[in-house]
This record gives structure tokens, C-alpha cells and sequence, in this order.
């Protein structure tokens, strides 16, 4: 069965010659943290606006519960946006920016504004002006505002921006809160990774407008788990050796290199088989990747995501 | 479309800048009221001759704000009517319209709160709709402040003589000139949702409430004129901010029927594309 939130349909943004988002194909079940992993000017910022309504896209679009075009629009409502900036009447209050929000979407809730204050940190704020704000309370004051109307979608454009450790763990907090009691669907883009990776439960990763690869939380931990990364001069002799030891999880990478999921703790002994069938071990290591290890192996090793 | 009527009407009664306006108009018609009085005295003095009468065609129409005395009110009664004509047509009300609405309409824009709201309600009618209602509701306000702030600052300076000839005329005489002031900051609603810039709407709708239109006007009637068209056609006579100018409450008739027809052309014209443009584009 089709649960997914929302999918997009090779979803194309083109700005004059250049395309902004190239034939992306999203798909975000309910309940899912959904990472969106780039560089700056990857395109994340630009999927992010087409799925909360901000941009029409050139070519393709999306579905909502399995609404697409206009029927969508009813659901429209049921999305909650934080994208860039958070955007913010700077003359008013904390309380009166939700409340503007409120009144638009028509919600007539009591004590909800409090809620959401509390819920992002904000409850003791009072009568102070957003002017007066810093970057990390407005931040939170947009996450806020993305709640308002108990939303099932939540996209959020670089949540963490400019938020202190302390804040960020406060916010990762919330939003792992949100999606477990409330089960809200987060679509996240970041470009700090490692702090995408602790929340995260999908992932999608977007090169030069490109979607170069959807995975779950557990594909990536498999693909980055621990292993021997073995350098022979002699791949099929080695598969040889490593089976004649009882090896039998490991996998050729390439000519001249394979990687070994079990008995991670056996490097000496395997480079004395592979001397003793004349092998030459070029080299051996214990390798753990991390998502960032990962993006970057993946979209060619610059750093700068 | 009722729910985001209620969030502008929050806004516009949470925001700083529509109290400092409504403060400005009161300061303002006080203020021309005060210099009417001035003039009187100075006509009562040197002699009517040095007071310019109202502008009937747009070449009368001078530069700058200016607010014409009749010299009858030396000695005579002054009709609440054309006291208050002469000063809303002077431009002044227009000036702060067009400044309250640069700024009401480009505010979101700027601080990016339209983001917030902008794809809940798909197509965006309905987000230019409820901007386009309370720019209404608020030069609504402001006439009748304006209005009322005169007749008050004249019945303290001239008392008896102070005197209410027509009451259906001004009231002719205020919806002609709220049709044309909505037409006017129709056209501001647009560049400033086009440029997003509230000092670029503003300038603009200042300059040619200050009547630096006429020239440029007056440029493309020569160029008219050239071409092979029957009759004589004044552009000038087609813009909002000239007929404000031009639609007093003794106005021609014909002056009046098309003051009318160019306001309501104005906001109908104006608000499309405002809406047109905003349909089209992203939200940035």
C-alpha cells in the first residue's frame, strides 16, 4: 500500500538556461524525519518553495495524500513552512506574529499561541518586540509559526541556523517530540549534517538539482557501517584466502580493493594468509563513515555541503 | 477571504505606521485649515488678487501642493463643502494615502511574512483581495477623518460663519474622491507588488500627486497630436491623481461622470494585473 505523504513527479525548476531542480522524484511517507542533504545552491531551497506553494515549477509537480494539482489545494493548509528567514513582523510580538498566522488560517483554538510559544522555548518572552530578538529566538519563533494550524507536513529550510548547541539539541528535541506524539511529517533540509543524521529517518540527497539517491536511516547505517577495507594486488586470490578463513561477508569493490564486514579485529591474520599465498597487501584499514563521509564520497568529495 | 480581512485588520491596528498617518492627517487638515485662515487674512489685507483660484483644466493644474482660498470667504460665509474640497483636492490626503499603502502593501514582502502564508491559500486572489479591502477600509478612514478634523479646526476658527450649504454635495463630493484616491493607491498596490519596494511605490505615487505627471503628460499629448487623430485628447485628463485635482463638488458634470469612470477604471485595471502579477510569480 501507497503511504506516502507526499511524493513529487519529476519536479523541474528552471530558472532562464539554468536548472534550478532537475526531474526530482521525492517520496516522504507519513511520519517520516525526511532529510533533504546539499550543498549551497544544490536546489534544496528551491524543491522546498515549490511543496509549500512559494514557486511554480516548470515541469512536473507533486502530491499531498495522494492529491495532486488542484485537488491539492484543499490540502495546502495542511503544510507548515520555515523557509530561509524566518519571516517576522519585527514590531510586534512573539504572540502577535502567531496570532496573524492564526487569524489567516482561521483557527480560533484557545490557548494555542501559548502552546507553540512554550513548545519552541519561548514562553517567557512576553511583551518583547522580535526586533529585539536573537537570530537563534526568531529561528524558533519561525519553527513556531510552522505549527500553527497543528500541521501534518512541516517543511523546514535549515532549522538550526544560527541556534547555540544548547538550542539545537533543544530544538532536535521538539521535533523528535512532535513526530512521535503528534505524528508529524518533517521534510528537513541542512547542511549540517551531522546534526540531520541524529534526527533523520529518510534521507534524500540532491547534487546540482539533481536527486542522486533516496535511502532509509537503516540502508545508510548498513552502506556506512564498519569494515576492513583490504588493497590486494590480487583480488581473486584474496576472495580465495578469506573464504579459506571463513570469511564469507565481504564485498569487491573494485580491482583492486574489498571491503570486509565481519571480524573486524583479524587485519594481522589476514595480511599473513595473503603473504603466505604470495598475495601483497597494498593496504588495510578499519573504516566507519559518517553521513558527511558518505554525501561526499557520493557527490565527488568537495567538501562545502 | 473573511479570515485574512481579520488578519489584515490586525495588522493594520497593530502596526505603528497607520496611527502615525491617521496622527499626520488630523495634524494636516488642522494645519490647512490654519493656512486657509492665513490666506483669508492676507486677502482680507492685500486684496483677492494675490490668492489663485481652483483649478477647472489640466493646464491649471500647478505644481506641488497647493490649496486655493475663494476670495469670497473674506467676508462671506464659508461653505463646509468647498473649504473641505479644497484641501482634499490640494493632493494632501492622496500624499499620505499613497505612503500608508506603500507601506502596508510592500511590509510582508520585505520582512518575508507572506511566506508564512502564502501557500495556504493557492491562486493568491484572495491574499491581494484582503490587502486591496483594508487599503480601502483605511483611505475610507482617513477621508473622513480628514474631513471631520476640518470641520471641527473650522468651526473653532470661523464659528457661525462656518455653514453647511449641501450636505448631498460633499457627500457626492467624498465618494467621487474616494473612488479616485482608491484608484490612485490601486496603482501603488501594483508597483509596490511589483518592486517590493515600499521607497520605489512611494516616490512614484508622491512625484505625481506633487503633479510631476504633467509634464510627461503634457510630452505625450504633443506626440498624440502628431498622429493623424480626430479631436483633441488630454492623457492627463485619464489620471486619477489629476482628477482629484480637477473633481470639486461644483465641478462640470462631465468632469465629474469622468473623474467616476477613472477611478473605477484605475482600481479595476490596477488590481487585476496586482493580481495577475502575483498569481504569476514566485514568492521570493
Amino acid at each position: 500500500m501507497n503511504n506516502h505523504l507526499l511524493t513529487t513527479n519529476h519536479l523541474t525548476k528552471q530558472y532562464g538556461r539554468h536548472k534550478a531542480v532537475d526531474n526530482v522524484s521525492l517520496h516522504i511517507r507519513q511520519g517520516d524525519i525526511y532529510g533533504l542533504i546539499g550543498r549551497n545552491g544544490a536546489g534544496k531551497t528551491t524543491i522546498l518553495k515549490i511543496i509549500s506553494g512559494l514557486a511554480a515549477p516548470t515541469e512536473g509537480g507533486f502530491s499531498i495524500f495522494g492529491k495532486s494539482g488542484r485537488d491539492a489545494a484543499p490540502f495546502m493548509s495542511r503544510i507548515g513552512t520555515l523557509i530561509e528567514n524566518p519571516g517576522l513582523y519585527p514590531n510586534m510580538t512573539a504572540a502577535e506574529n502567531l496570532k496573524l498566522k492564526a487569524l489567516a488560517m482561521g483557527i480560533r483554538k484557545k490557548n494555542q499561541i501559548p502552546e507553540l510559544l512554550e513548545t519552541v522555548g519561548l514562553k517567557d518572552v512576553g511583551r518583547k518586540k522580535v526586533r529585539n530578538f536573537s537570530l537563534g529566538m526568531k529561528q524558533r519563533l519561525g519553527i513556531a509559526l510552522a505549527l500553527v494550524g497543528d500541521p501534518d507536513l512541516v517543511v523546514l529550510d535549515e532549522p538550526i541556523n544560527g541556534l547555540d548547541p544548547q538550542g539545537i539539541a533543544e530544538i532536535r528535541e521538539t521535533l523528535f517530540i512532535l513526530n512521535r506524539e503528534r505524528h508529524i511529517t518533517f521534510l528537513i533540509s541542512s547542511h549540517i549534517l551531522e546534526e540531520l543524521s541524529k534526527i533523520a529517518t529518510r534521507y534524500g540527497i540532491i547534487h546540482d538539482g539533481v536527486l542522486l539517491e533516496e535511502l532509509d536511516r537503516e540502508e545508510l547505517l548498513a552502506r556506512c557501517s564498519e569494515r576492513i577495507q583490504l588493497k590486494t594486488s590480487d583480488t581473486r586470490g584474496t576472495c580465495t584466502v578469506l573464504e579459506d578463513m571463513g570469511i564469507t561477508r565481504y564485498k569487491v569493490v573494485d580491482a583492486d580493493t574489498i571491503h570486509i564486514f565481519e571480524r573486524l579485529d583479524a587485519g594481522g591474520e589476514i595480511t599473513m594468509a595473503l603473504a603466505g599465498k604470495n598475495i601483497r597487501t597494498l593496504g588495510i584499514a578499519v573504516k566507519n563513515e559518517n553521513l558527511e563521509d558518505y554525501y561526499l564520497n557520493l557527490t565527488g568529495g568537495e567538501r562545502h555541503v | 477571504m473573511y479570515n485574512l480581512i481579520r488578519m489584515n485588520v490586525y495588522r493594520l491596528t497593530h502596526s505603528l505606521s497607520t496611527w502615525v498617518l491617521l496622527f499626520f492627517t488630523v495634524f494636516m487638515a488642522v494645519f490647512s485649515v490654519v493656512m486657509t485662515n492665513v490666506d483669508i487674512e492676507t486677502m482680507r489685507s492685500e486684496g483677492p488678487e494675490q490668492i489663485t483660484d481652483g483649478a477647472t483644466s489640466t493646464e491649471e493644474i500647478q505644481l506641488g501642493i497647493t490649496v486655493a482660498s475663494d476670495p469670497s470667504w473674506v467676508d462671506g460665509v464659508l461653505p463646509v463643502e468647498d473649504v473641505c474640497a479644497v484641501q482634499i483636492q490640494s493632493g494632501i490626503l492622496a500624499l499620505l494615502c499613497v505612503i500608508f499603502t506603500a507601506i502596508f502593501v510592500t511590509a510582508e514582502q520585505k520582512n518575508g511574512y507572506i511566506k508564512n502564508i502564502a501557500g495556504q491559500f493557492p491562486g493568491r486572489i484572495r491574499l491581494v483581495m484582503g490587502k486591496f479591502l483594508i487599503v480601502a477600509l483605511q483611505i475610507l478612514v482617513m477621508l473622513l477623518v480628514f474631513t471631520l478634523t476640518i470641520v471641527l479646526a473650522g468651526k473653532i476658527l470661523w464659528g457661525s460663519r462656518f455653514q453647511l450649504e449641501d450636505a448631498l454635495l460633499l457627500i457626492r463630493f467624498l465618494g467621487i474622491q474616494f473612488l479616485l484616491h482608491l484608484g490612485f493607491c490601486s496603482l501603488i498596490l501594483l508597483l509596490g507588488t511589483l518592486t517590493g519596494s515600499s521607497a520605489a511605490a512611494m516616490t512614484v505615487g508622491i512625484l505625481l500627486t506633487c503633479g510631476l505627471g504633467l509634464p510627461i503628460y503634457s510630452l505625450i499629448n504633443r506626440g498624440l497630436q502628431s498622429l493623424p487623430v480626430p479631436g483633441s485628447f488630454d492623457i492627463g485628463s485619464c489620471m486619477a491623481e489629476v482628477n482629484i485635482r480637477l473633481a470639486g463638488p461644483n465641478a462640470a458634470p462631465d468632469i465629474l461622470q469622468k473623474s467616476v469612470g477613472v477611478g473605477f477604471l484605475f482600481t479595476i485595471i490596477f488590481l487585476f494585473l496586482t493580481i495577475w502579477i502575483t498569481r504569476k510569480r514566485d514568492i521570493r
